[in-house]
């Protein structure tokens, strides 16, 4: 408040003395002293909504007017004189204003009604009892006041008509709204009265300036109360509609109707459709999906289309299996339906030499409750097959699978009466092994050869009988070949009205009180499986209650195992679902539907699923700088920014300290990078790459690196590390390494040249550098530098502007490097020599050349035998009798003077003839 | 065991017998077929050398020791006998059949150096 004295509280000041006295009587009831106010709403006998007010007035008057009329009049006078103009609908008193109006307009009429008092008694003698009007008379009162200076008669006149017409619309009135709570105006003057003040009020207060000036103060009321209040307001006001009925018990009608109508279509669809379930129940123990599983082609579930192109080729082995012509129609082009969601392949009908069709494998594909197995078991039934069925559970190592294969084309169940040929389906191939596949496909193709046991030898073995395989994703690498050669057909999703109005069937069977909403929201919960459908009303049987709506969007059934792929994430993440709006009853739904909580649980529900945070945050990473933006502050982006970074904190903790309670926070990331990328209109992503690559080339790099370093002399080694070698020398010596050369002959070069030449060449020694001659794609030999320290030290390549060395010249410092290690290498080793024998030294003029090793000979040690003298126990020496016949038998052998040289070698003597008479 | 000595002149290796109950020379020859040479320090003729020990393994394997060799050899048949003539000059030169040699014994392997023992 400014602090010096407005109108108002000069006002105050002037008129202080004669307000505290009106304080001191009045301590409630302020507003009616005000008086003489000129409102301006909307004239009052215009409405209905006026005559309610006028209704509700004239009860407050009664009540209130007994107590405050005698305190009315010195308030009255005085506030006269200061003629104020109290616009109430100013007051913006909080959200009842409506209710603030009409509150004005009764403290309007109760001063009205007691400046015209004495007229009342006139008004009362000419039309008798007017209690039937209430209080509408007051209104009557009006236009007098307004026009005070009408003569009297006038006056009459207009209050005589004014009354008769207040009594037609009263009748009206009563008639429409017999309930109307006459309490609640009431209460609202009370409210009003204790709510504003024209003096400062005791209460906490809001000082409000009227547009003539005037100030008025506002209660200042807690938010609590002000909720209570609103809350009666509502209770008492808004129950009651003009409809002249309750909210409730319209809703209670509403929902009769309803129910009525779907009573009615329940008997009309339970006469269209006559289901031949085996209704044996034992039920309890049997699952619905069982007990319900379509028995006969008729009751497939399944799109109809895709049905009979699978019933068809089944048909088309009727040759092959029953030795009977397969009934094929040709195709009219009107059968071919356009508007088919995938593109369907036609069904080659052509035969080959077998009499099989050209296609000899069905591969049934399609997410998984869609009756993909249902449809390959009725269809193959109805065909007049016995089916065998392989699927995950069973092992499926090449050799049963071989086996099962065998089996069952070439031989046929003994047990089974009917004698009916087989037909081997093969559930979740997806997930066979590699090896069975490609079995298979051999196998189909007849390219597998069976040793036939009647001596025949080898005997092609043909395919006798239909193959049907049935799988989730046909874009498994494993199924590729079979992919080629089998008839696909894709699953189309089935019908949500078909499979709701078989839901609708079954829980009517079972009992099951429910309507068509709660079954097509099922179905369209669980995506239209119809296994989790049946389970989760098996499920809802169990409670014996009946399913509603609300209990199908409650239960969370048929949403735990769906895998979401990478890109749907991703796509989620980037994008604000549309709501979408399904039907009348819905609507609640859709306004909360898309509140930020609800799509932030959505988020963490996805990601959470998913699990791979590492992948997803890096394919946000990559993909939000592409993404069309409206942020034009950078806020968001800052925010997301620092999102990533905290991510980052924690995957950085998980991973070096495997902290793993610290991944429950990482999912929140992406409920931040949602709320900033995501835009209602999908945009369009890649798949991650940067991150892969980068890591490539870092341990490119670091090969690099390393192979440097392992090259290195250890003297430089010593004072090279990595981090250093990185990012001082390399970048230096990559630029040493190419100072300006002339192209031509070393010979050439003077003597700073070859200084400088042979500076490069020690310098890339050291640092184990070299030049490799490569030739590129083009045939042309280019010198490149090995390893490759250029990748290292130059961020982008098209940057690189730096003298190159030439050809010519490369290869030349290639080949001083080469020399020069050579040099090198025999340095140490002369230095070595003449560290060992210090005298080769001194005469450098002859060095002694060492021998190499192979070309050294052995010098054989003299072993001196000496002579052992012996002697005898007094000194004289004993001469032991001397052997000397050398040849003797004792000896050793190495005495013996003949020795024997071997001669190594095939022995291949050449004979020759020799005549008796040469011998001799 | 048999004592191997260059025969005499005019005479071939003949194989006397040391093992048997009656020492002495037998009428049987053989002939000894050697990969290789013999060879004397001493440069010596070897008419009426002594050249080595040969023995038979309990298999029958005839095992020959010359200097510091010894050597593995093996029973062949020849495929021609050979004839051993004594040349008699009295008046008129006569041969005479001294016995018909049908074996003979090959030692072709690597021989096996033995390491005599100094002390």
């Amino acid at each position: 408040m400014s602090d010096y004295p407005d109108p108002d509280e000069e006002f105050e000041l002037m008129y202080g003395d004669e307000l505290e006295l009106l304080r001191e009587q009045d301590e409630d009831y302020h507003p009616p002293s005000k008086s003489r106010k000129s409102l301006n709403f909307s004239t009052p006998s215009s409405s209905k909504d006026v005559s309610r007010q006028s209704d509700s007035n004239g009860q407050q008057n009664v009540n209130s007017f007994d107590d405050d009329f005698p305190l009315l009049l010195p308030a009255t006078t005085d506030n006269l004189q200061s003629s104020t103009t109290l616009n109430v609908s100013e007051i913006s008193h909080e959200p009842h204003t409506s209710f603030q109006v009409s509150s004005s307009q009764n403290i309007e009429q109760i001063i009205e009604a007691d400046s015209s008092d004495s007229r009342k008694r006139t008004v009362d003698d000419l039309f008798g009892d007017i209690n039937d009007l209430g209080d509408d008379i007051l209104w009557e009162n009006e236009p007098i006041s307004k026009k005070p200076k009408l003569s009297e008669e006038e006056e009459l006149h207009v209050l005589m008509k004014q009354i008769i017409r207040l009594r037609e619309l009263n009748k009206e009135k009563h008639n429409l709204l017999s309930g109307i709570n006459k309490n609640t105006t009431y209460s609202h003057i009370q409210h009003s009265k204790h709510n504003l003040s024209y003096r400062v009020p005791k209460y906490p207060f809001i000082g409000v300036k009227r547009h003539d000036g005037e100030r008025i103060y506002v209660r200042f009321h807690s938010e609590e109360y002000e909720k209570e209040e609103r809350q009666t307001i509502v209770k008492e006001c808004s129950s009651k509609g003009l409809l002249g009925d309750g909210y409730k018990e319209i809703w209670k009608d509403a929902k009769t109707l309803i129910t009525k109508q779907i009573k009615l279509a329940q008997e009309e669809i339970d006469q269209s459709t006559e289901l031949s379930f085996d209704t044996k129940n034992d039920g309890s123990k049997q699952l619905w999906t069982d007990m319900y599983k379509p028995r006969k082609y008729i009751e497939l579930l399944s799109d109809e289309s895709t049905n009979r192109i699978m019933l068809k080729w089944l048909k088309l082995w009727d040759k092959a299996v029953f030795n009977r012509k397969p009934k094929v129609k040709p195709i009219r082009p009107a059968e071919k339906n356009k508007n088919w969601f995938f593109k369907e392949k036609e069904l080659d009908t052509n035969m080959d030499e077998h009499g099989r069709p050209h296609h000899k494998v069905a591969l049934l594909c399609g997410p998984p409750g869609l009756g993909k197995t249902t449809l390959a078991h009725v269809a193959a039934k109805h065909a007049g097959y016995n089916v065998v069925e392989v699927n995950a559970s069973d092992d499926r190592s090449t050799e049963a699978f071989k086996t099962s294969l065998e089996n069952a084309t070439q031989m046929r169940s003994v047990v089974d009466k009917e004698k009916r040929p087989n037909c081997l389906v093969f559930d979740e191939i997806d997930g066979a092994p590699q090896a069975s596949i490609d079995f298979l496909v051999k196998f189909i193709s007849g390219n597998v050869t069976t040793k036939s046991k009647k001596g025949k030898g080898q005997k092609q073995a043909v395919l006798k009988r239909p193959i049907i395989c049935i799988c989730n994703d046909v874009y498994v690498p494993a199924l590729r070949p079979l992919r080629q050669i089998a008839f696909v057909i894709n699953f189309p999703p089935t019908s949500s009205v078909r499979l709701s109005e078989r839901l609708m069937c079954i829980s009517r069977r079972e009992g099951i009180k429910t309507d068509m909403g709660a079954m097509m929201a099922l179905a369209e919960k669980s995506n239209n499986d119809i296994r989790s459908c049946l389970s989760v009303l098996h499920f809802f049987k169990t409670h014996k209650k009946p399913v509603t709506l609300s209990d199908i969007y409650r239960t969370s059934i048929g949403q735990k195992d769906m895998q979401k792929g990478l890109f749907t994430v991703w796509q989620e993440i980037f994008q604000i679902e549309r709501p979408k709006l399904r039907s009348v009853t819905d609507l609640n739904n859709i306004s909360n539907k898309h509140t930020m909580q609800v799509r932030m649980s959505k988020i963490l529900q996805t990601v959470c699923s998913f699990g791979d945070y590492d992948r997803l945050s890096q394919g946000i990473f990559e993909n939000f700088p592409k993404l069309i933006l409206k942020d034009s502050s950078m806020q968001g982006l800052s925010q997301a920014a620092e999102w990533f970074v905290f991510s980052d904190v924690l995957n950085n903790q998980i991973y070096s300290l495997q902290n793993y309670s610290l991944s429950t926070y990482l999912p929140y990331a992406f409920v931040v990078w949602h709320f900033t990328f995501a835009v209602p209109q999908s945009q369009k992503l890649n798949y991650p790459s940067i991150g892969y690559e980068a890591k490539q080339k870092e341990t490119r790099q670091k090969a690099v690196v390393s192979e440097v370093l392992r090259g290195m002399p250890p003297h430089i080694r010593a004072y090279c590390h990595r981090l250093s070698l990185i990012l001082d020398i390399l970048p230096m010596i990559s630029k040493i390494i190419v100072p300006p050369f002339r192209p031509v002959s070393l010979h050439l070069y003077t003597k700073d040249e070859k200084q400088g030449m042979l500076r490069v060449v020690n310098t890339m020694i050291d640092y184990n550098l070299n030049y490799v001659q490569e030739r590129l794609p083009d045939g042309v030999y280019v010198y490149n530098l090995e390893p490759n320290i250029e990748d290292i030290v130059h961020f982008n390549k098209t940057s690189i502007t730096k003298t190159t060395l030439s050809y010519s010249n490369k290869q030349m410092i290639s080949r001083e490097i080469e020399l020069e290690k050579m040099r090198r290498f025999e340095v140490p080793k002369s230095a070595i020599e003449t560290s060992k024998n210090p005298n080769a030294m001194k005469d450098k003029s002859s060095p002694k050349t060492p021998l190499p090793n192979h070309l050294q000979k052995l010098k054989a040690r003299s072993v001196n035998a000496k002579p052992t003298v012996r002697k005898d126990f007094f000194g004289r020496v004993i001469t032991s009798p001397t052997n000397n016949s050398g040849q003797g038998p004792t000896g050793p052998n190495l005495k013996n003077d003949i020795w024997y040289q071997y001669k190594e070698g095939y022995n291949n003597a050449v004979r020759k003839t020799i005549k008796i008479g040469n011998l001799k | 065991m048999l004592r191997v000595r260059v025969p005499g002149p005019g005479t071939l290796l003949k194989m006397y017998s040391g093992t048997g109950p009656k020492e002495g020379f037998s009428d049987e020859w053989a002939i000894i077929e050697l990969q290789g040479d013999l060879k004397s320090h001493s440069d010596s003729n070897f008419e009426g050398q002594f050249i080595g020990d040969l023995h038979f393994t309990k298999s029958g394997i005839p095992l020959l020791i010359i200097g510091h060799h010894l050597m593995y050899g093996k029973e062949a048949k020849l495929e021609k006998p050979f004839a051993l003539l004594e040349k008699k000059v009295d008046g008129a030169t006569a041969y005479t059949v001294k016995s018909v040699i049908k074996n003979k014994i090959i030692f072709k392997t690597r021989p096996k150096p033995i390491v005599g023992n100094q002390e």
